[in-house]
């Protein structure tokens, strides 16, 4: 314990740069119709999860741009989710497979430039599994709790 | 100095297209007054054809000037690249830039291009140790695509393997998220934000690049290391599954930020991800105007 | 300078009882442009909207946000609210703090803070909203139907009943599809001519349709309310108009023995002028110039043209297009059979008693090549013992397809009753791999063929097929009584597998419309939207969406007509205005939009100066196709395409808001 509080000592956490370890700051871009609709599906059923999640809606996974996932660094998110529709289900047809690949591409560039890539989680949620996202809310907010203070990237200022 | 064959095949071939009305520009090399420094030339009258050179410090890759207005004009344009410059005229055609029927490729074989710091020293020879780390690993010393093609008179590039290209990206894989951190924080630290690397881009042709775009502001204007990193973030994004490896961004670079190494490395990404290369079909559709069905799904839960 | 006010909804208690509804509308009072903040028991309440509408209009609000339930309950209600004090619907913004805040979360304080932010969020981005109108587009209205089959005529003619015009496009030269080449049809063993004919009829003669037969669907343009269609009508070489349909020129053609009838699947020989079959719609021949004598001969034979007694047969007729404006589309081009000659170790095309299901229908049928009398194709006897294959193809991921083919159940079942019914005595074997008989009165006609005439049901695969004696050797396994049987038959009859119209890939992409990877057209929404494709203004009917029977054709084919009566029961078609739109200074056409575009709503516009010369190329939206997914948007490299609704600059300001 006490070597914990030394150690956020060395580290003081900044006011900007999501070094909130303890209460971090997590953004998550979904889209309108499986994902979004998933997490309100957890509401109805009165599911419990983390409270540190904020939710931007966008149509469609076609529509969230991976550069979100920066500007979403920039302004202090410890981590970020993306979530959408899972294969073949996509509301317009095939905006989640073009996005796939992009995803996957640019997490790579992440990972390259020094992003710890434990920071971003991508995910398939349908607007039948609230108890998916309860579980990915609650396990992405563990996972970011757990990482060290010092976990920070290029994008954000010290 | 005297004309080589490869110089007169090269003026035959452009003199021909401007007098029969072909072309109404020639773009191509011409000797520098430095001897190891060739620099671009713009040739629209037959009679100047003789002013066109080529050699191994034809370094620069002349489709960055396609996508300039001035240049566009012309309409129909001739232009002398490398194997590995063409890829980016076919990148242009997929993409729509320019037309296939309005431009003539005159295509060089090609050994290898000399590093221009050794040139400067006054290195002359193509070798392994000389020549820039793309000329190692390509695999177009004949252009893929040409209209005419002019081989090369040099000694073909001998490769013992002892010299390995673009070794600092296995060295950055192998590193921790941290040091990889560290590294690229000191290495973008250093940019000034003078987009020469986007200028220098055949590829970067956007009239209004995203960084110029204020609402909102993709890219912070500061040039402080936040705004730098995403400004190299987003340029290699941007470039990824496009980029065709010619390096001039690296090497316009003023303060020589190792730009190939993201480059190259999302292009080894791309390839190991969807078997792409840019620049090599111009029927293929690019990479990111398309998807599969069975794409790489593993990091999404 | 905005006005914005905030709306802070309990919910009874089930807002308020975990989210501090008083703090929030004090943090909502703090921020600059919120002029007016309250929080009210339940919002979505005729008071509520009232009070709502009342602030709307004292204060002159430019736009408002609800912190409340979530948008996909009440976003309509208050946008309509909205709506009726003269603000744009579209500057209502919802804070989801029910089921995403209230609902999920225990810690008071917590979940405060949260409503907080999402309330904040939407405060931004409802700064940031600008106006959007509904987009109208106008209605041609009429309608096309591409494949004369059952589908495509039972939507012809539910459509032209509605008062609407119809062109109804047939490649082969008479209409009725697959269902004219049956004999008589699963349960009721109506013959199928008897029920079809009358709608071919009726399909010819009806007013409002106009029927191209030997015709194709050349090319497609537009959208929704305005397809600009080119149909090929090939070159008939018989003028249609003056036919009688008499018959004397196909009696003095001298090719009668050399010609495969397609109509009979090559049971029986065709010439080269020729109709069908007897009772074709139009009753106009078809002169076959592959095959024709006057073509291949250098125009010494014109017999046909000598018999004629209108004069109205004409060699030098040409192909002709045909432009037609049509509002709306139905797409029912039916299916082909697999080929079963892949099956090698069957024998099909090697043995020439093994034949396929469709060819036994030709031969069962009255007016097929041996009227109704079943016959063997190689000696002309009448078969004692008939074994049956099902499955052959379906069902079978590895040669064939995966998927079943849902009629062969029931056909092969019909086979094999109305084998026993000709062939007093007969026996047949029927191999299967289950029985598929769900809709009304099947099973009991399977049930039928088995107990009263006789059938024997056989559970396995078989193996191999190989002529002996003048005998088909049947090989299979009886998977039921674990041995392995052998049958001596004198005709096999294969049930092959159900695949889409040859060249319907092509049609779909000219459409612009999704199909699977079998080739059939793929539905909008697999339940809830069976009838329309993926693209707007665009029906699907009939097997070209996928294995399907006649009454579910019958059925899918009046779906599409009344989904399309009742798009044009109004004048325009209203679209949402949260679509995409270019910014035409900054595009410079690289067209990653188009490719990503999964509804053809990205086309090229070129923008010219006053004396008509170029200037450049842009992206152009089709708003009558766009619906707003935004994949256009991330493909943009320069930002010069946007969504209305979701634009970037709204994103970025709610990410802004929840700095920390």
């Amino acid at each position: 314990m006490e070597d914990k509080d030394v150690k956020k000592e060395e580290h003081k956490a900044p006011k900007h740069g999501g070094d909130n370890s303890s209460d971090p700051r997590i953004i998550a871009f979904v889209c309108n119709w499986c994902t979004y609709s998933g997490a309100d599906l957890a509401g109805t059923s009165r599911m419990k999860y983390s409270d540190n999640v904020r939710v931007i809606k966008l149509p469609c996974t076609g529509r969230i741009d991976p550069l979100f996932i920066v500007e979403a660094f920039k302004k202090g998110a410890k981590g970020v989710l993306v979530s959408g529709c899972h294969p073949g289900d996509c509301h317009y047809t095939s905006g989640n497979y073009h996005s796939r690949r992009k995803y996957a591409t640019f997490r790579d560039l992440l990972g390259y430039l020094g992003v710890d890539l434990d920071r971003v989680e991508f995910s398939w949620v349908s607007a039948s599994e609230g108890n998916k996202w309860v579980s990915i809310i609650n396990e992405f907010t563990d996972k970011i709790k757990s990482l060290p203070g010092k976990s920070t990237d290029i994008f954000t200022k010290k | 100095m005297a004309n080589t064959k490869t110089d007169e095949k090269l003026q035959k071939i452009a003199k021909d297209l401007l007098e029969s009305g072909e072309v109404s520009l020639v773009i191509g090399y011409a000797k520098g007054s430095n001897l190891q420094r060739m620099r671009p030339v713009f040739i629209t009258k037959a009679e100047d054809a003789g002013k066109l050179s080529f050699s191994p410090h034809a370094v620069q890759d002349l489709a960055v000037f396609l996508k300039k207005p001035e240049v566009k004009k012309f309409g129909k344009i001739g232009i002398v690249v490398k194997g590995c410059d063409e890829k980016a005229v076919n990148a242009l055609i997929q993409e729509y830039q320019i037309s296939r029927d309005n431009i003539k490729i005159i295509g060089m074989e090609c050994n290898g291009v000399i590093r221009q710091n050794i040139a400067d020293k006054g290195e002359t020879n193509v070798s392994e140790s000389a020549v820039y780390d793309k000329c190692l690993i390509c695999e177009e010393h004949i252009p893929v695509l040409y209209d005419f093609l002019i081989e090369s008179e040099e000694p073909k590039l001998v490769l013992s393997g002892n010299v390995k290209p673009y070794s600092g990206i296995e060295k950055l894989e192998s590193m921790s998220a941290e040091e990889k951190n560290a590294f690229w924080a000191k290495e973008f630290d250093k940019c000034i934000k003078c987009y020469a690397c986007r200028q220098a881009c055949p590829l970067c042709y956007c009239s209004r690049c995203i960084v110029e775009k204020n609402m909102p502001q993709w890219i912070d204007t500061n040039s402080e290391e936040t705004g730098n990193a995403q400004w190299n973030l987003i340029r290699a994004y941007h470039l990824s599954g496009r980029c065709i490896g010619c390096g001039e961004c690296e090497r316009a670079c003023p303060v020589n930020i190792p730009l190939m190494l993201i480059n190259e490395k999302m292009a080894k990404d791309v390839y190991n991800l969807f078997g792409y290369k840019s620049g090599l079909d111009i029927n293929a559709k690019p990479v990111f105007g398309v998807f599969s069905e069975s794409d790489f799904n593993d990091f999404i839960k | 300078m905005s006005r914005i006010g905030v709306f802070v909804c309990w919910c009874g208690s089930n807002i308020a009882g975990t989210v501090d509804v008083e703090k929030v509308r004090e943090e909502a009072a703090k921020i600059p442009g919120v002029v007016s903040a309250l929080d009210y028991k339940y919002m979505c309440s005729d008071p509520g909207q009232n009070s709502l509408r009342n602030i709307i209009k004292e204060k002159n609000l430019t736009g408002i946000v609800l912190a409340a339930c979530s948008p996909h309950m009440h976003e309509n209600t208050f946008r309509k609210a909205a709506a009726k004090e003269g603000l744009n619907p579209y500057f209502v913004e919802i804070a989801n703090i029910r089921e995403q805040v209230s609902w999920v979360h225990e810690d008071k304080e917590r979940a405060t803070a949260k409503a907080v932010d999402l309330m904040k969020m939407m405060v931004e981005k409802v700064k940031r909203d600008r106006p959007i109108e509904d987009v109208r587009v106008p209605l041609n209205k009429k309608a096309l139907v591409i494949g004369g089959g059952i589908a495509g005529i039972q939507a012809a003619l539910d459509i032209a009943n509605g008062g609407v015009e119809v062109i109804l496009v047939e490649k082969e030269p008479s209409i009725g599809g697959r269902m004219i080449q049956l004999d008589e049809t699963f349960p009721t063993l109506d013959c199928s001519s008897c029920i079809m004919t009358p709608k071919m009829v009726e399909a010819n003669q009806h007013p409002n349709i106009k029927l191209y037969t030997y015709s194709e669907v050349e090319d497609i343009s537009g959208y929704i309310g305005n397809f600009k269609v080119k149909i090929k009508k090939k070159a008939r070489s018989v003028v249609e108009k003056d036919c009688t349909g008499c018959g004397e020129c196909w009696n003095a053609c001298p090719m009668h023995k050399n010609v495969k009838s397609e109509f009979n699947v090559n049971l029986s020989e065709r010439t080269a002028i020729y109709v069908p079959f007897p009772q074709a719609v139009p009753l106009v021949p078809v002169l076959d110039r592959s095959v024709c004598l006057h073509f291949k001969k250098g125009g010494k034979c014109q017999k046909c043209y000598d018999a004629c007694g209108p004069k109205c047969i004409n060699f030098d007729l040409q192909d002709e297009i045909i432009e037609e404006t049509v509002g709306a589309i139905v797409a029912s081009t039916g299916y082909d059979l697999m080929d079963t000659s892949m099956y090698g170790e069957y024998g099909y095309g090697k043995y020439k008693d093994v034949i396929s299901g469709l060819q036994f229908e030709r031969l069962l049928s009255a007016s097929g090549p041996t009227e109704g009398v079943i016959k063997r194709p190689s000696d002309g006897k009448t078969p004692q013992t008939i074994v049956f294959v099902q499955c052959v193809g379906s069902r079978d991921p590895e040669k064939g397809v995966p998927y079943c083919s849902k009629v062969c159940c029931m056909y092969t079942a019909k086979h094999a009753k109305l084998f026993a019914h000709k062939v007093h005595g007969s026996q047949s074997y029927v191999f299967y791999i289950d029985i598929r008989s769900t809709s009304k009165g099947y099973e009991e006609f399977v049930r039928g063929t088995m107990e009263q005439d006789g059938a024997i049901y056989l559970r396995g695969r078989v193996s191999k097929i190989y002529e002996d004696e003048g005998k088909l050797i049947v090989k299979g396994a009886d998977t039921l009584s674990g041995n392995q049987v052998e049958i001596a038959a004198d005709m096999v009859v294969l049930a092959t597998g159900v695949i889409p119209k040859k060249g319907s890939d092509k049609l779909a992409q000219m459409l612009g419309i999704s199909y699977d990877k079998y080739g059939f057209f793929t539905e909008s929404h697999p339940k809830l939207r069976p009838a329309e494709s993926s693209t707007a203004g665009i029906f699907l009917a009939g097997m070209a969406q996928g294995p399907r029977d006649i009454p579910e054709s019958v059925v899918s084919g009046s779906a599409a007509a009344s989904k399309i009566l009742g798009l044009f029961s109004k004048n325009e078609y209203e679209v949402e205005g949260t679509i995409a739109n270019v910014n035409e200074a900054t595009c410079v056409a690289c067209f990653y939009c188009q490719r990503v575009c999964a509804y053809n709503a990205i086309s090229k516009k070129e923008i010219k100066d006053r004396s008509g010369k170029l200037i450049k190329v842009v992206a152009n939206v089709n708003p009558g196709l766009c619906t707003g997914c935004g994949a256009c948007v991330n493909a943009c490299f320069s930002k010069s395409i946007d969504v209305k609704g979701f634009m970037d600059d709204q994103i970025y300001a709610e990410i802004k808001a929840l700095a920390v």
